[in-house]
């Protein structure tokens, strides 16, 4: 029997628009109302994200304050739910925010190295000495999810952030470029921020990468020196993204182009021993419009 | 000694009424007239709170988040904010200034740095948004050791086991948020309701002033009047952004609507 307030509402933000999908699945499934909070940029360039959530009857929120992509998108959902926080949950698309979402976020995507860490040792019949485990990092969840059965062991963690475009001083990558400790959407962190502590703008080819802050336990892990974190621009994204899907069989989004972008950097300095593995999160799909725009066309 | 604050609420309560507290935003629609407006309304308002704007602001609603992107607009910077202030209290001494806005500025500016420019300029008490209770101990300790009043928050949702802790370790001043929602919100409770909250948070210690805050207006004020204290923020800047949109001076059309809403609750 539930006692008190019913909860019969699911508000969350995704930046490209996975949390979105999936959050709409959800609530679909549990017959619940779904709003979903995106930036008014995000909306048009990730239009196919768009349309499943619209499928499954979650109604879109457009933000149109700010720079229009996920920090105004989280603020705005952020707003919403202190108002109604009797009937609503809200739902964070990454690890970021109050402390308690940063751990329900993790908690759930840490599936993902459950899994990993099973086939891992199918494949090697043990966690290899010289591992690199490589994600994108936008606000962290996906990475904090593939890394965190390997905690304890001696794998190399590599985060990625988003360079923005080559010869733009405009990035999304905090921990890259140093950024200072900062206070976002209640939470301390590395932040991009002018002197004043007014939060920076970003720029990112990727809508999921574009963000001013980054997980606090991505920082913590940076300061802990577990893992190092780098960054790849728009340009090598692109051409991350059009030779993986040239050689393999898979087709990764734009933000883990990034951290393919990585791979291809390192996998020739490194020998035939050491093994990388790279968290294709996302499908190229979504991007099809951006993708289009960039080549010219989009072959999937 | 008693702070200015304190002094404020004692004023007011010998003249049976609530004291009357305005939120406008430094910088807003300029440096100079919000000086303007802060000597303007200071007239009729007892204690006056003033915004430094922040650009990230997750409690605000459209109207300060309105005043906000003009003030920063029109290059705000902290030490404008400080500089109002000074020359504010040049000629208004005795009223009480609280500054109001988010951590991350304070935390930049350096947390001594920030108090040494408020004892400086004549700040008599801060409201920040989002540094909430227990996270406040160590910063409102030490704005306590300046006598400078940290203003803690209290919403419909605070237990009562957290109402006591917070109350117990607040200054001279309390806000409770009216209802569940950011600034500038209809009020979508009755303010018989959150009289009821007001008074229940009272009784749990009589000695401190509480003053409600969200969803005040000129319709819904004198409904409050009970209360120690009542802020009005979002009307103020609506009425900056609409005098500006009708060409008419700011200054004036603030003075008018502060002026109003006093006459409601004497
Ligand atoms: C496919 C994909 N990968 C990565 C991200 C980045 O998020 P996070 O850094 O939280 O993993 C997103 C965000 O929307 C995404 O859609």
């Amino acid at each position: 029997m539930l006692e008190g307030p019913v909860f019969d509402r699911l508000w969350g933000i995704p930046g490209a628009g996975y949390a979105g999908k999936m959050l709409s699945m959800a609530a679909k499934k549990f017959g619940l109302k779904c709003k979903i909070f995106m930036g008014a940029k995000d909306i048009k360039r990730q239009r196919p994200n768009v349309e499943a959530m619209r499928k499954n009857g979650a109604e879109i929120v457009p933000v149109t304050t700010g720079s229009q992509t996920l920090v105004d998108a989280v603020s705005e959902c952020m707003r919403y739910w202190v108002s109604n926080c009797d009937t609503t949950h809200m739902c964070v698309g990454s690890t970021v925010g109050p402390n308690i979402f940063i751990k329900i976020c993790a908690w759930s995507t840490a599936q993902i190295s459950r899994e990993l860490m099973k086939q891992v040792k199918e494949e090697f019949g043990k966690v290899p000495d010289k591992l690199k485990l490589i994600n994108c990092v936008g606000g962290g969840s996906s990475a904090a999810g593939f890394w965190n059965e390997f905690l304890n062991t001696r794998a190399q963690f590599i985060g990625v952030e988003a360079g923005g475009p080559k010869k733009s001083k405009l990035h999304a990558a905090p921990l890259t470029n140093g950024s200072k400790i900062g206070i976002l959407h209640g939470a301390a962190q590395y932040v991009i921020q002018d002197k004043e502590g007014q939060i920076g703008s970003t720029e990112s080819i990727s809508a999921g990468l574009d963000y001013p802050g980054i997980s606090p336990l991505h920082c913590f892990l940076k300061d802990a020196k577990r893992a190092r974190y780098t960054s790849a621009s728009d340009e090598e994204a692109l051409y991350a993204y059009q030779l993986v899907s040239k050689l393999e069989n898979i087709s990764p989004s734009l933000e883990p182009s990034h951290a393919f972008a990585e791979a291809i950097k390192l996998a020739p300095k490194l020998k035939s021993s050491e093994v990388i593995i790279v968290n294709s999160c996302g499908d190229s799909l979504k991007d099809k419009d951006i993708i289009k725009q960039k080549l010219g066309s989009y072959i999937r | 000694m008693k702070s200015k604050i304190a002094l404020a609420f004692d004023n007011c309560k010998k003249e049976k009424r609530p004291a009357l507290i305005t939120y406008t935003v430094a910088g807003d629609n300029t440096k100079n007239n919000s000086l303007k407006i802060l000597n303007k309304i200071s007239k009729h308002a007892d204690i006056l709170e003033l915004g430094f704007a922040h650009n990230t602001p997750i409690a605000d609603g459209g109207q300060i988040q309105g005043s906000s992107h003009r003030a920063l607009k029109n290059g705000i910077k902290l030490k404008d904010v400080f500089q109002i202030v000074k020359k504010f209290k040049k000629n208004n001494l005795k009223k009480p200034i609280i500054l109001m806005g988010y951590f991350n500025l304070i935390f930049q500016n350096g947390e001594n740095n920030f108090l040494k420019n408020c004892k400086s300029s004549g700040v008599d008490g801060l409201i920040i948004v989002d540094l909430p209770y227990p996270e406040n101990k160590s910063f409102a300790n030490k704005c306590k050791k300046k006598s400078i009043n940290f203003i803690q928050l209290l919403s419909p949702t605070t237990s009562k086991e957290r109402m006591k802790k917070i109350i117990k370790d607040s200054h001279d001043m309390v806000y409770y948020i009216s209802m569940l929602s950011t600034t500038g919100g209809k009020l979508k409770v009755s303010p018989k309701k959150i009289l009821e909250n007001y008074n229940f948070i009272k009784r749990i210690n009589p000695k401190k002033n509480y003053v409600i805050g969200f969803g005040i207006t000129d319709k819904t004020i004198s409904s409050l009047k009970s209360a120690d204290g009542l802020v009005v923020g979002s009307l103020l800047c609506k009425t900056i952004t609409n005098s500006l949109k009708m060409r008419q001076n700011p200054v004036t059309m603030l003075d008018k609507v502060v002026y109003n809403l006093k006459k409601k609750i004497i």
